[in-house]
């Protein structure tokens, strides 16, 4: 194998594939403008459904308010509810959504709760199981009823002469002891590496079908084929675009998604007031690293298998249910309750998502790097000898 | 408009495609094979993570357990909680998620409790880390628990009954039908894919009765033919919504045998609830797809005719993808709800509208106005659609 071959037909492909506008979209455009626009768009997003939220007020029924006129008048007040008139067929409003919540109050509730019992009274709230406006006006009675029994309770004890501290024998405190890096990281650690992982493959793609599908469908590669360059070269020049393309689009990605963070940190901070930004540039070199093997993978299993079809097109169809295979174990890996295991370890794609997880975090499981780095070379050097055993196939490589 | 010659552009298209191996795997084996994999993976899943997490020991840290024996003590005790001996790199080992939270105790906190005092317990974790937060919420279960101790010994010291805590208590009760109460989120996923499926299905079968003529150099010869342009467009769009309404009611029919056979995996899934339909709600839903269809079937037509090759076409409609996928993620955020102005939103509201239906409503006035929403919608893509196929600068763009 001769260097300046291989450089000569990376040089070739390079200038074609820079020429083509789909490339430089999927490669260039979209990674650097999937981050902002998903940032921004949520931020907007998540503005317009809190004021929606406030602009029509959930409608709830009280029903025997005649039995503690005190809780229904603090209900009245009751901010961002509307309190309608009672009727029989409460239960079926709330079945149709029409009616969010009613609470019914039993004979003399208030009266009794005001004098010291030996048994509590009980109010119930009828309302709609998991659906999300019933559940938060219900929080809302919920409360009201809590600061009245707190009161009652204060002033009861009160009258026999023991102060506010007597229901409070003692505080809690939450403090969070990690940094504000880490906090970020843990959040964005669910999505991004999976954006990238993604991104990488995608990036790859078209690269992949258009150096080897595509060239026997404009009727080239019999002319590259016959040039004085060897097979093991012709395949190592394309091999190397195509990973040039794709971990361009994930460094790209990476870069963009940093930067987002760190200009668009008032806009997140809609979102959630308590969230400091930060993100660690040696998490983002390190996951970047990991994606390596990943990207060499994904660029030599995608021309073996491009490599097969006879056209553009037939080559899309096989490698669609790709995405498939490649997007599942990246959704498994943001579940929450997932974290790293050897045998995890093992499974590709999943593993690298999880690892990057505990990067963005902040943590380093070095013994874990090591294995995921390694099986990952593992796979794509399967991937590799695939992709060059089919090139050297000429059944394959002149399929009709 | 020739009914005769319309069938013949209709006959021969259909057999175009039928012949392409992808169509058929777009059509049968994609949504066929969909649904059951989803279901059974994000079944098993759930079931997984959610054992997991009932059995899951965090370990903790007590710092200083010595000033409160008692609620030390009850600590111990809990199942879901591994007291790890004090240590004084704490902080450092919740970062590290080795451990996920420590109880600090402030000097005297016992003493201070039963001399009337207020003292205050700090509980360090990682904020935002989901077991950190889990082991914080089990740790003030059992701090919560000790309060309503100290309170009733208060209380009992006083001479009041414990009861007088809390004069009025508060019960939920649910009078919504069993099976409309909402399971997991991922469960709405179902219902989207089916609509997102209707839109893939038609975008093969569109790009390929247009660009892809045009590349073969086979739309000369068509338009050439003794077929009207009218007839060429009506055969085509029929074609494509056939194709489109295919793999719908394939997806809907995956969806429903896999409810029926898969009922273990689905319940993990939806966390016990049942998303199947009834006869009258899959009717329903197919009724108000049936616009939706033709909507997706025209606007692709339309957009595809002037692309000069079919990767060109692709290029233009797969950016444009995003804003079909956009309603229906829209559609998932649980504030959104069917109302006047929500419904005569293309897309989201027909996705607004399933989810009622998958969850056991059948709203009839916002389904009637859906429909007719989506018919209007559908009305101008199809007379889009045409008027760009009469439009010769369109069909022989450079």
């Amino acid at each position: 194998m001769q260097p300046s071959n291989v450089a000569t037909v990376y040089k070739k492909e390079l200038l074609e594939t820079l020429r083509d506008r789909r490339t430089l979209i999927s490669s260039i455009l979209v990674p650097m403008l999937l981050f902002p626009v998903l940032i921004l768009g949520i931020s907007v997003l998540a503005t317009l459904i809190v004021s929606r939220a406030r602009k029509d007020n959930p409608t709830v029924m009280v029903l025997g308010s005649e039995n503690a006129p005190e809780l229904s008048r603090r209900l009245e007040k009751e901010k961002d509810m509307e309190v309608v008139p009672p009727a029989a067929d409460y239960a079926r409003r709330i079945d149709a959504k029409n009616l969010r919540a009613a609470v019914e109050f039993p004979a003399g509730v208030e009266q009794k709760a005001r004098t010291v019992n030996t048994e509590s009274q009980t109010v119930k709230i009828y309302w709609y199981e998991g659906e999300f406006r019933s559940e938060g006006v219900v929080r809302k009675i919920e409360r009201v009823i809590r600061e009245f029994n707190e009161e009652t309770v204060k002033a009861a004890l009160a009258s026999r002469g023991f102060g506010p501290d007597f229901l409070k024998p003692f505080d809690v405190e939450q403090k969070n002891v990690a940094s504000a890096e880490r906090v970020t990281g843990n959040i964005v650690g669910m999505m991004l590496p999976y954006m990238v992982i993604i991104l990488c493959l995608t990036g790859a793609m078209y690269p992949a079908i258009d150096l080897t599908a595509g060239e026997k469908e404009r009727g080239t590669i019999e002319t590259i084929l016959a040039s004085p360059v060897a097979r093991s070269e012709l395949v190592s020049g394309k091999f190397l675009l195509v990973l040039t393309v794709s971990l361009g689009t994930a460094a790209l990605s990476l870069a963009s998604f940093a930067i987002t963070i760190l200009g668009g940190a008032t806009l997140l901070a809609r979102i959630s007031s308590k969230l400091v930004l930060a993100v660690s540039v040696k998490a983002m070199v390190a996951v970047f690293l990991l994606i390596l093997p990943v990207a060499v993978l994904f660029a030599a299993a995608l021309m073996a298998i491009a490599l097969i079809a006879r056209s553009y097109r037939e080559a899309q169809t096989y490698l669609a249910p790709l995405m498939f295979v490649v997007i599942i174990p990246a959704v498994f890996s943001m579940m929450p309750g997932i974290e790293l295991t050897p045998k995890l370890a093992m499974i590709p794609i999943l593993n690298v998502s999880l690892v990057a997880k505990e990067l963005f975090a902040g943590l380093y499981p070095w013994n874990y790097i090591l294995l995921i780095f390694g099986s990952t070379a593992v796979y794509a050097g399967i991937a590799i000898y695939f992709a060059i055993r089919q090139f050297q196939r000429e059944e394959v490589l002149f399929r009709t | 408009m020739n009914w005769n010659e319309m069938l013949v552009v209709f006959r021969k298209e259909l057999k175009d495609l039928l012949r392409d191996r992808r169509t058929l795997f777009g059509m049968f084996f994609f949504p066929l094979v969909l649904f059951p994999i989803l279901t059974v993976g994000f079944g098993t899943v759930e079931k997984k993570t959610r054992a997991k997490v009932e059995q899951e020991r965090f370990p903790v840290m007590l710092l200083h357990a010595e000033q409160a024996p008692a609620l030390a003590e009850k600590l111990r005790a809990s199942r879901n909680l591994l007291i790890l001996p004090e240590a004084a790199d704490f902080a450092a080992r919740i970062n590290e998620k080795q451990l996920r939270a420590a109880v600090e105790f402030p000097p005297d906190f016992e003493k201070q409790i039963l001399g009337g005092g207020r003292p205050k317990l700090r509980i360090h974790y990682f904020a935002a880390e989901i077991r950190s937060e889990n082991a914080v919420d089990k740790i003030e279960d059992v701090v919560n628990a000790y309060r309503k101790d100290v309170l009733d010994a208060r209380m009992a010291a006083a001479h009041l009954p414990a009861a007088a805590l809390t004069p009025i208590e508060t019960k939920r009760e649910s009078v919504a039908a069993p099976e409309k109460v909402a399971g997991s989120k991922l469960a709405l996923i179902l219902p989207y894919m089916i609509i997102l499926l209707c839109l893939t299905g038609a975008m093969h079968p569109a790009m390929d009765l247009t660009a892809g003529e045009k590349e073969r150099g086979t739309m000369e010869t068509l338009l050439a033919s003794a077929v009207g342009r009218r007839e060429i467009v009506a055969g085509k769009f029929l074609v494509v919504l056939c194709v489109s309404l295919t793999t719908t009611v394939m997806s809907m029919l995956s969806y429903l045998t896999t409810m029926f056979f898969a009922k273990d995996y689905a319940q993990d899934m939806f966390r016990g609830k049942s998303y199947s339909l009834g006869i009258d709600a899959a009717l329903t839903i197919l009724l108000l797809v049936l616009p939706l269809a033709i909507f997706f079937a025209a606007t692709l037509l339309a957009m595809s005719i002037a692309a000069k090759s079919y990767k060109e076409a692709q290029q233009q409609i797969g950016s444009l993808m995003i804003f079909a996928f956009l309603p229906a993620i829209v559609g998932m955020i649980p504030g959104i709800e069917l109302t006047p102005k929500t419904a005569v939103i293309p897309i989201l509201n027909v996705s607004l509208v399933a989810k009622e239906i998958f969850t056991g409503n059948l709203p009839w006035p916002m389904i009637g106005m859906v429909f007719l929403a989506t018919c209007v919608y559908a009305a101008f893509a199809l007379n889009a659609a045409l008027s760009r196929f009469q439009n010769e600068s369109v069909m022989f763009r450079g």
